[in-house]
């Protein structure tokens, strides 16, 4: 081989790495190598039409075949199509409500929404647009156009890849499922075909549910949005250029690598705020594109996401993205509270007061998707509970260490409300309907999908927290963070790890909380005092006599935890007993020259998976100011209500 | 006579009539107090012996309150339903002792408890009729202007998405259907005032003469209805205030201080009435053949003590 021709193989080999290499300006890589295993490559030119709300765009998807086998068919999502009153999505929110669509909300044409694939071709294997078929796998529905498969004519064979070129066009709906536009908002979530994942050794690839979210495989992403020159555009990665266009519209180039999905939000009243959070893996440029009517709140926005960045990167590991864009979406659209890659979607309303943490809440949350769903990218569609509930139980640890656990969600007053509190309450309702490893779609209904992933996982974190202590759990999380980070772990795969974190069998625990539905719910049944002597007049009176105390513990559900009892006498003693919870019940009894005064279920309060917490005590004297004072609500609430009544009169 | 010599006038009236007002509050206590007794029964079921009551005392913890609404024990619904049925009764005792109060007011009749019923079984149906008219023509005039309220605000949202256009669209709008209801409220106070004048009480017959009184002084009647009803917001605010800075345990001083603002609302209404009333007897003459209702018969003379023997006064000379 001549020495141009090595010079030139030389070259094109430094260029192809290049090409592998992370951009320093998308990610921190400490090696320079790319932090997945990128097995998608978009090109996107899109042309966006801020008043039509829809989207043209043409998509160059290079797709590498790590899966060891030859692959002929494959499947995209077009979760546009969702919007559209046959769909599978529809019919369920229709029959059963969902958190934007209640039930049997009418069909309004503002809701349609579509994603239309003009033409797909492949290299080398020419036009196959004709070779598309919309397939149903999870419910048959054959209207359903949220799934289509194209078959090629030739396999690619493992290790090769093979590029699709394909024109499409969106139609954004008025916000549904934070999708979508407001007013002259547009929010693009879900705006472009995009492959399933080979997981598992097959295709992965639902229609979109109701309940579902998303699933997609690495890779990098380069974005061409071209819109109206008023418009302030967010999106996932970071913003390579902008060009003013004669047509008075401009040209916005974005870069991401290492994601798994790719989004924007755009607004003409956008107002920018910029922070920097200096992680252990590099700078990260804090953007926040806040509305102009909520710019009061921009700090706010801030101010959450730097204590959010902090502790993950303590607790967990380095942020590796050099950009996070939070987006302040329009009020009463339903395109808020919602995480994509290295961007997500927050929401206030404008006088939010300072001791109601919802955009708090809100900003945590979406954040912490970043780590439990951005990099560790388990599959929404089938085990929700990893990404939802694991962030919630996180969402309560941040919150809680910045606010404290009795006001992370709330201090007004004296009214308060930790995340733990929330939490308990969301998933009392629907304790015994779902397990938590369970297709997402297939839950009873929104409240028992909301109350079983979010809630229920986190409590479950919670009370692992008693079996194996606190900072055991948080090992095990950072241990499963950065051994799955950038990979699709499963329900296996993170219980395996928080079992090796504790170093114990935990499997009695997991298989009632995590593939069961049993309820914990333990309470006091009964306490109670005699005097041994107890037919001798003034028995009880008398100095030093020895009094019988029992008290009856029970258990309600059919969960088993070992829990402490607490049990507090008149002379100050307090006596704790260890009780493994597997008969239905106990009887405590202690002869001694003093009466028992109460009696406590998890006095540390360590068990919030107990559903009931009310039932956890019981005193043998009555203390009834709390329910006089919720008696004196109900009382001037019927005075006044009967006041307004009598304006007739 | 000015404005405010109404108010006072009003004042007046209401003052030396006191015992009116608290037939009213105890209707109100009494009423609600049968609902908040349930509510403290059930409640006090669930937290009377557990130590998560604490939790709701000492400060508030509305995951608890959850905790505590969502008990089986625990009935919203039929709390809610006891609350509304108490309601009811409340609005029908009103009902019952308004014509009473208003007549007592319009005529200067001394207060005495006989007197309040008396009149108020008098004028019982016709308060009835009164009632049925203001709902008749109120209520469509409101849910008129409610739904323009609403349309308006839909048209808002739908241009912008900044909360204070809209906040200040809904609390102008709310502004203007206030001054409505001020105004329809007005109109038939002033409706049975002329009611009581009547001997025949012909509900119908007042609503042209009361329209007419109304639109005589619009601004000064409207000025009477308002400052009555700032006074008692005043009232019912800084009762809110000092509510908020209770320490959370004073249990039975939240109650005194509810109960103030509960009473803030029914004087408040009161003072209205009476300065209406004030207002009404000194601008607007008695039009034949307006008859007055039959006068109450006249109270017995305080039995003197019985002369000594012997100094009975002769026949013919008794005094």
């Amino acid at each position: 081989m001549s020495r141009p021709k090595l010079a030139l193989l030389f070259l094109l080999a430094a260029a192809a790495s290049l090409a592998q290499s992370a951009d320093p300006r998308a990610v921190h890589s400490p090696d320079g190598k790319p932090l997945s295993q990128r097995v998608v490559a978009y090109t996107i030119d899109a042309r966006l039409d801020v008043y039509a709300k829809t989207l043209d765009a043409t998509e160059v998807l290079v797709y590498r075949n790590l899966t060891g086998q030859p692959l002929d068919t494959f499947p995209f999502h077009l979760y546009l199509n969702a919007f559209q009153p046959q769909s599978t999505w529809m019919r369920e929110a229709h029959m059963s409500g969902w958190r934007d669509w209640p039930e049997d909300r009418p069909w309004n044409d503002k809701d349609r929404g579509e994603i239309a694939l003009r033409q797909v071709t492949v290299d080398g294997m020419g036009d196959l647009t004709s070779q598309l078929r919309f397939i149903a796998p999870d419910d048959g529905n054959k209207d359903d156009r949220t799934v289509a498969e194209i078959k090629l004519p030739r396999a690619v064979p493992p290790g090769a890849s093979v590029t699709f070129r394909i024109r499409f066009h969106d139609k954004f709906p008025e916000t549904v499922a934070r999708n979508g536009y407001k007013r002259d908002f547009i929010m693009g979530g879900q705006w472009f075909p995009k492959v399933g994942v080979w997981w598992h050794g097959a295709w992965n690839c639902h229609q979109y549910h109701a309940a579902t979210e998303f699933f997609s495989d690495f890779g990098t992403y380069d974005v061409k949005l071209t819109l109206a020159k008023n418009y302030v555009v967010g999106a996932s990665g970071y913003e390579v250029s902008s060009r003013d266009n004669a047509d008075g519209t401009k040209t916005l180039v974005f870069h991401g690598e290492d994601i798994h999905d790719f989004a924007w939000a755009a607004s003409p009243r956008f107002v920018a705020f910029d922070g920097t959070f200096q992680g252990s893996a590099g700078p990260v440029r804090m953007h926040a594109l806040v509305l102009r009517s909520h710019a009061s709140q921009g700090r706010r926005y801030l101010d959450i996401l730097r204590k959010t960045l902090e502790r993950f990167d303590q607790w967990y590991g380095p942020y590796p993205y050099t950009q996070i864009t939070l987006i302040d979406p329009e009020p009463d659209s339903a395109a808020g509270g919602m995480e994509y890659p290295t961007l997500f979607t927050a929401g206030t309303i404008w006088g939010m007061p300072r001791g109601l943490h919802l955009p708090e809440v809100v900003t945590e949350h979406e954040f912490g998707h970043q780590y439990w769903y951005g990099m560790v990218a388990t599959n929404e569609f089938e085990e929700a509970w990893l990404d939802e509930g694991i962030n919630s139980y996180v969402e309560g640890k941040v919150l809680d260490s910045i606010y404290g656990p009795q006001a992370s969600i709330l201090k007004l007053g004296s009214a308060h409300m930790g995340e733990t509190g929330l939490m308990r309450s969301q998933y009392a309702s629907v304790a015994a309907t779902d397990p938590l490893e369970r297709d997402a779609w297939k839950y009873l209904g929104y409240g028992s999908y909301g109350g079983i992933t979010y809630a229920k996982t986190a409590l479950f974190l919670d009370t692992l927290e008693s079996l194996v202590g606190e900072q055991t759990v948080q090992k095990g999380l950072r241990t499963y963070f950065l051994r799955y980070r950038f990979q699709h772990p499963d329900a296996e795969d993170f219980l395996k790890t928080m079992q090796e974190a504790a170093g114990r069998d935990l499997s009695s625990y997991f298989n009632q909380a995590v593939y069961g539905t049993q309820v914990l719910d333990y309470a006091v049944r009964d306490v109670s005092s005699q005097p041994l002597q107890w037919w001798e007049k003034g028995a009880g009176e008398k100095r030093g006599a020895i009094f019988r105390n029992e008290v009856v513990v029970q258990r309600k559900g059919d969960f088993i935890l070992p829990v402490i009892v607490e049990v507090r006498f008149d002379d100050g003693a307090v006596v704790h007993e260890t009780w493994d919870g597997k008969d239905r019940w106990v009887r405590y009894t202690w002869d001694r020259p003093a009466r028992v005064v109460s009696a406590e279920i998890d006095p540390q309060q360590q068990v919030p998976l107990d559903k009931d917490p009310l039932n956890n005590s019981r005193t043998v004297d009555g203390h009834p100011a709390a329910a006089h004072k919720l008696a004196n609500f109900w009382l001037v609430l019927t005075q006044w209500f009967s006041q307004l009544a009598t304006w007739l009169v | 006579m000015g404005r405010t010599g109404y108010l006072r006038q009003g004042a007046s009236l209401a003052g030396n009539r006191k015992r009116y007002l608290a037939w009213l509050y105890a209707a109100s206590l009494g009423l609600a107090g049968i609902a908040a007794a349930a509510a403290a029964h059930q409640a006090g079921a669930v937290l009377d012996h557990s130590l998560a009551a604490d939790r709701l005392l000492h400060g508030f913890d509305v995951a608890t309150l959850i905790a505590v609404l969502m008990n089986p024990g625990v009935s919203t619904s039929a709390l809610s339903q006891l609350s509304t049925a108490m309601a009811a009764l409340y609005f029908l005792a009103v009902l019952f002792l308004t014509p009473g109060i208003v007549y007592s007011f319009v005529h200067g009749e001394p207060p005495s408890t006989a007197a309040l019923f008396r009149r108020s079984g008098e004028y019982f149906w016709a308060f009835v009729r009164m009632t049925l008219w203001t709902a008749l023509i109120a209520l469509p005039i409101l849910g008129v202007l409610n739904a323009g309220r609403r349309l308006l605000l839909k048209a808002v949202n739908a241009r912008t998405g900044d909360e204070r256009i809209a906040l200040a669209v809904s609390l102008a709008t709310l502004a203007v259907i206030v001054v409505v209801a001020y105004f329809l409220r007005l109109w038939f106070d002033l409706a049975e005032f002329h009611l009581v004048r009547r001997a025949d009480r012909a509900t119908r017959k007042t609503l042209r003469p009361a329209w007419r009184a109304l639109c005589r002084a619009p601004g000064r009647l409207f000025a009477i209805h308002f400052a009555c009803a700032l006074a008692g917001g005043v009232v019912f605010a800084f009762g809110a205030w000092v509510w908020w800075h209770l320490p959370s345990p004073a249990v039975g001083l939240a109650m005194l201080v509810g109960q103030v603002m509960t009473m803030a609302l029914i004087a408040a209404r009161y003072w209205q009435r009476a300065s209406e009333a004030a207002w009404f007897s000194a601008n607007v003459p008695e039009e034949a053949p307006i008859a007055l209702a039959a006068p109450l018969p006249a109270e017995p003379p305080p039995a003197e003590p019985a002369p000594p023997l012997g100094e009975a006064p002769a026949p013919g000379t008794a005094e």
